[in-house]
């Protein structure tokens, strides 16, 4: 609740403001039906001046409560959304801060729903819920005491029938909202078995399996129509019994009413004023539902946000321009703590090195990877910067001194230029044209319409994969930075695009000392090594140059031959 | 145009005609009764002026009283009945379609994008809900409360009804256009959300990549922008919809001015009742109440109507595949033959160039080529998808093109590289929803050498998977379309190699898989493994389109043609 205190002493003057026009504007209403009630007098004895002048206070009365509504409508509006402003980017800077760690914890959908649908709640209920609290005391109690200034006993009747617009209000408000998050379910379920009609339909087709897939189908919409059935009591139903409340108030209001005229008690501009009462008092019985509901919901998501926001950022360490030599020593890694991934590997990367890291499936190749870099982290005394264990050193700094070409190949909507240049927004066009062709992409490039300006769609869906792959290489290579990795990065280019970069790499980038390590299955990508660790189930087994492990005739050997006759069928 | 569209869904509205009747007759008894409580209320207040008797109001309370019960009862009834009816007609309407796309020919799949298929299913049939309750019901019900309201005001006091509804109109046309324009800034309010949420998607699925390329500031900036555009077009929309509703207030505080005035001069002199002024107090709280919704209830109708014509232009352009039912429906043993056959997605850019293959019932036989050769046309061609431009498929010297669709499929077997897994057990994933005994079941996954690996599942056979099998792993689905296709027992096998890198001992049990789904069952592979194709009878070799060599492993390597060169490319 924090951020919520926050803005409100922000805040305060204007809600000051809102505050007192709102007050302002329950008192003129409540006036209203007063006016009403003594023009009815008036005509009743006749007297057309006292008309007239109740008459023109009804005008200026409403003219006054619809403009000043207007003002504090807006002025509320105006501030809170200025807060959800400022909230919605506050969880989105904390999202680009994460740590893998931290993110792993939580689904990409969920996160994104922190910064609309948590907003959301927290948004209503600072309009509708607070308007509503406010309305509740000062146009309610208001009501309330006007009315028994009329008739106490009148007051108390007509009040029965509408008391119960509380726990049918509360009781809406808390269940509707997971109604509707339960219906939203169900029909993405069914956009869910619409998705797999289209992704399975040679399957579905060729098994003759369209009836069966139809009765699937059918299941999801049977749960479907149940619970909007529900819904339609929750919904349907709410508007129809409010007004049979206050039917059955207004059917109080003449009978006993009726009586107590009759009796000379009450007037009949009074109870001519009783009807508009109850009209007036149907909201603030039913907003002290709702605002209870939206109150829940609200702090709910509010604690939904500050779980987010809390998150500290990390910044502190050592930071190092350069590094000559990175070593792991004795390195254990498990992620949940029961099941070694890697253990106890040893290597040493000095600079100017060309590493292949290669080995099955599962072996832990990226874990490493991730561990060098910082984006998971390492046991103490395990992993050394030129004699600086890794956990000292600033993430910041060991950011810098990578640059990372994952296995995905992941591209911005945005063009090809602009992709590349993520690497350095300050490159020239000559310098990005340049790694271009070092990573043997320049002329696949040139041969697109839009050339370096074409768009790339969402994660660059209308490229090819290896396309993709080399793009991401050359947006590696235009950083320059000491260390270049390749995480499997040339798994999805062919045999002779592969030699082409490999080359490339070598005559322009190993003579300027570019350490580079790369991961690969694929053996014969790791020809350039000057040294290749092969990492089987945690554990580094062979290592040695390309031709030392191939005259070795172990894994590295036999994986090699079997490769060289599957591939390209 | 539309009326056409309509037209098409009207027999799924008649369907339920008899319940469509009781909301009918539940709509206007509560509309009734709804415009007739002022009036009865009217009775009593001018009765007890005049009379200051109780007992003659006794009559007018108890018809009040039972209007204010109808009035509940039927309202609930023309809810609930009219939100059921509703609900069954969407069902019904989801369920043909779903099954007429099923129907599909698969070239509407290539042609239309998923995206738009699910949105049809789905939304558009959601939004032909909102039709018939939201829209014609309860606007419907709206409308016919209104003119009721409005002929009791003009037959209790024509002058003073007429003169306290002069603001309606305005307040009908202020409402309707400040209305529209609330949805038209409303549009970019979801639109800046939509940037926003896809611009949050794209950051949190590639952020290594923000962080390491310290991108962080930029696409906060980016974000920024989309949550300002968001923040000021949330105000404006809001601050509009704040004067629509004080434009509908001051419109009705205006209408009350007329009657307290107009109306006490009539009643001083004669000519009006204070009752009638009570009356019309709640009629008018009545007329101006729905205003402020208005528009949104009309973009709903016009919503519903629009999504109404998609789904049927969509139906339009699509069509059926053809004798699925009806025709040639014959005895299939698993003799497969393409005879100069000639295929083309697209006019004048064949995928097949005359290409000859001839099966015998048992033999298996793979096709190798590269991507794009039209391995996988070959596949469709056999299933029946796609009928060749020129030349004939014929399964034991039977035509395809007049065969029954459904009988022969049910012959045939398919396993693709793409495996297939829908949300469902892995029973159902395997048997498809057909009924086999249990022991069949798990003597397939024994053969396959997967039943242990079943067995340690949370819950063996019958253990949930989730869409596209993401709970499991890539080769343990590809194992699991082998058991689909095995337990299916078909005549003739069509399987597409997988290309993908998996672990070895899946690798062992894909390999084994492949020999054991092939034996004893005609097979056309295509193929991408070396053991594979060792022991096959025929090797056909694709290229551009044609055959361009045929035989067995060693023959063709000993020919050093195309195939030897694959072999060859290998050694360096």
């Amino acid at each position: 609740m924090k951020t919520l205190k926050e803005y409100f002493k922000r805040e305060f003057l204007r809600y000051i403001a809102v505050v007192s026009l709102l007050v302002t504007v329950d008192i003129a209403q409540v006036y209203l039906p007063q006016f009403t009630r003594f023009a009815i007098d008036s005509i009743s004895k006749r007297n057309i001046n006292g008309l007239i002048k109740y008459a023109i206070y009804i005008v200026i009365f409403s003219i006054g409560i619809v403009v000043l509504r207007f003002l504090y409508q807006s002025l509320l509006r105006a501030a809170v959304l200025r807060f959800d402003y400022e909230l919605k980017n506050r969880i989105f800077e904390s999202f680009v801060f994460f740590k893998r760690k931290t993110l792993e914890k939580f689904e990409i959908g969920d996160l994104m729903s922190r910064v609309t649908n948590d907003t959301q709640a927290v948004r209503m209920f600072l309009i509708m819920g607070f308007l509503a609290i406010i309305d509740i005391f000062v146009l309610g109690l208001t009501t309330f005491v006007f009315m028994v200034k009329m008739n106490l006993k009148l007051t108390l009747a007509v009040s029965v029938p509408l008391l119960f617009l509380f726990p049918l209000a509360l009781n809406f408000g808390t269940k509707i909202h997971k109604l509707y998050r339960r219906i939203n379910m169900l029909f993405a379920d069914m956009s869910v078995r619409v998705r797999e009609l289209v992704q399975g339909i040679r399957v579905i087709k060729a098994f003759v399996k369209e009836r069966y897939f139809t009765q699937l189908f059918r299941g999801v919409n049977e749960e479907y129509l149940k619970e909007n059935l529900k819904l339609v009591k929750l919904d349907g139903f709410f508007d129809p019994i409010v007004n049979f409340l206050i039917n059955l108030a207004n059917f109080v209001l003449i009978f006993y009413g009726g009586l107590l005229y009759i009796k000379g008690v009450v007037g009949m501009g009074s109870i001519a004023a009783f009807f508009q009462y109850i009209e007036t008092l149907t909201w603030p019985m039913m907003a002290v539902g709702f605002s209870i509901a939206l109150y829940q919901r609200a702090t709910a998501s509010l604690s939904r946000i500050e779980e987010i926001i809390s998150i500290p950022k990390e910044t502190q360490g050592i930071v190092l321009d350069t590094v000559d030599r990175i070593e792991v020593k004795n390195l254990r890694f498990s992620y949940d703590g029961n099941i070694d991934i890697l253990k106890g590997i040893n290597l040493t990367i000095n600079k100017g090195d060309v590493i292949g890291l290669t080995g099955n499936p599962g072996s832990g190749k990226t874990t490493l990877i991730n561990l060098l870099l910082k984006i998971i982290d390492a046991p103490k005394g395990s992993v050394f910067f030129d004699s600086n264990d890794i956990n000292d050193i600033a993430f910041e700094s060991i950011k810098n001194l990578f640059a990372f070409v994952p296995q995905e190949g992941f591209l911005f909507s945005d063009t090809i230029l602009n992709n590349i240049k993520v690497g350095n927004p300050n490159a020239t066009r000559e310098e990005v044209e340049y790694v271009a062709k070092v990573a043997c992409v320049y002329d696949d490039i040139m041969s697109f319409k839009d050339k370096f300006e074409t768009v790339v769609g969402e994660q660059g869906i209308t490229l090819s994969g290896g396309e993709r792959q080399r793009i991401a290489i050359a947006r590696a290579l235009l950083a320059r930075r000491p260390f270049l990795v390749l995480d499997d990065a040339l798994a999805s280019v062919d045999f002779k695009t592969e030699s082409c970069i490999i080359k490339s790499l070598e005559e322009h980038f190993l003579k300027s000392g570019l350490t580079v390590i790369m991961i690969s299955e694929r053996l014969s990508s790791l020809s350039i090594a000057n040294k290749i660790y092969v990492l089987v189930d945690g554990t580094i087994i062979e290592e040695g140059t390309f031709n030392d492990l191939v005259a070795k005739e172990g894994y590295f050997y036999h994986l090699y031959r079997k490769q060289l006759l599957e591939e390209n069928l | 145009m539309r009326r056409e569209s309509i037209k098409r869904f009207i027999p799924y509205f008649l369907k339920y005609k008899l319940l469509l009747l009781v909301t009918l007759i539940g709509m206007i008894i509560a509309s009734l009764t709804s415009a007739l409580i002022p009036y009865l209320i009217k009775n009593v207040i001018d009765t007890l002026i005049a009379t200051k008797n109780f007992a003659n109001i006794k009559n007018f309370l108890i018809l009040v009283a039972i209007a204010v019960l109808l009035n509940i009862v039927f309202k609930l009834i023309q809810i609930y009945v009219g939100n059921y009816a509703g609900q069954r007609i969407m069902q019904d309407i989801r369920l043909d379609l779903f099954y007429t796309v099923s129907r599909f020919k698969i070239e509407s799949f290539s042609k239309e994008p998923s995206g738009k298929i699910i949105t049809r299913i789905t939304n558009d049939v959601e939004n032909m809900n909102d039709l018939l309750n939201a829209g014609l019901v309860s606007l419907f019900a709206d409308l016919f409360f209104i003119l009721l309201a409005i002929g009791f005001l003009i037959y209790i006091n024509p002058k003073l009804g007429l003169i306290v509804l002069l603001p309606l109109p305005i307040a009908v046309i202020f409402s309707l256009y400040l209305g529209n324009r609330v949805e038209k800034i409303y549009e970019k309010v979801r639109d800046a959300l939509t940037k926003m949420n896809i611009h949050m998607q794209e950051v949190l699925t590639g952020i290594h990549v923000v962080q390491i390329f310290d991108m962080e500031k930029i696409v906060i900036d980016k974000f920024k922008k989309f949550s300002r555009d968001f923040r000021d077009n949330f105000y404006k929309s809001q601050v509009t919809n704040v004067v629509l509703r004080q434009t509908v207030n001051i419109s009705s505080y205006i209408s009350i001015f007329l009657l307290v005035l107009v109306g006490g001069i009539l009643t001083i002199k004669g000519m009006g009742t204070i009752g009638t002024i009570i009356s019309f107090s709640s009629y008018l709280s009545y007329l101006y109440g729905p205003l402020g919704d208005l528009s949104d209830k009309f973009s709903i109708l016009q919503n519903a109507v629009s999504s109404m014509v998609k789904i049927d232009e969509f139906l339009k352009s699509n069509s059926l595949e053809e004798n699925y039912e009806d025709g040639n429906k014959f005895e299939v043993q698993g003799n497969l033959a393409l005879k100069d056959v000639y295929f083309a997605y697209e006019e004048n850019s064949d995928v097949l160039k005359g290409v000859n293959i001839d099966v015998k019932k048992g033999e298996s036989i793979a096709i190798v080529g590269f991507t794009g050769a039209g391995k996988t046309t070959i596949a469709n061609l056999i299933f029946g998808f796609y009928e060749p431009t020129k030349g004939d498929v014929l399964i034991d010297g039977f035509d395809l093109r007049i065969a029954c669709k459904s009988h022969f499929r049910k012959y045939l077997g398919m396993v693709l590289q793409n495996v297939f897994i829908f949300k469902g057990t892995v029973l159902d994933n395997i048997t498809l929803g057909d009924e086999f005994p249990l022991e069949d079941v798990e003597n397939v996954c024994k053969t396959l050498g997967i039943y242990d690996y079943i067995e340690r599942l949370p819950n063996g056979l019958n253990t949930e998977l989730s869409t596209e099998g993401k709970n499991i792993s890539l080769g343990e689905r590809q194992l699991i379309s082998f058991a689909r296709a095995l337990i299916h027992n078909p005549r003739i096998l069509i399987l597409d190699e997988a290309t993908s890198s998996i672990d070895s001992h899946t690798e062992e049990l894909i390999e084994k898989g492949t020999r054991i789904l092939m034996e004893g069952r005609t097979s056309i592979i295509i193929a991408h493994r070396l053991s594979t194709i060792k022991h096959v009878n025929r090797i056909y070799v694709l290229n551009k389109g044609r055959i361009v060599e045929e035989g067995t492993h060693e023959e063709l390597l000993q020919r050093k043609g195309l195939y030897y060169e694959f072999y060859k490319s290998q050694y360096k």
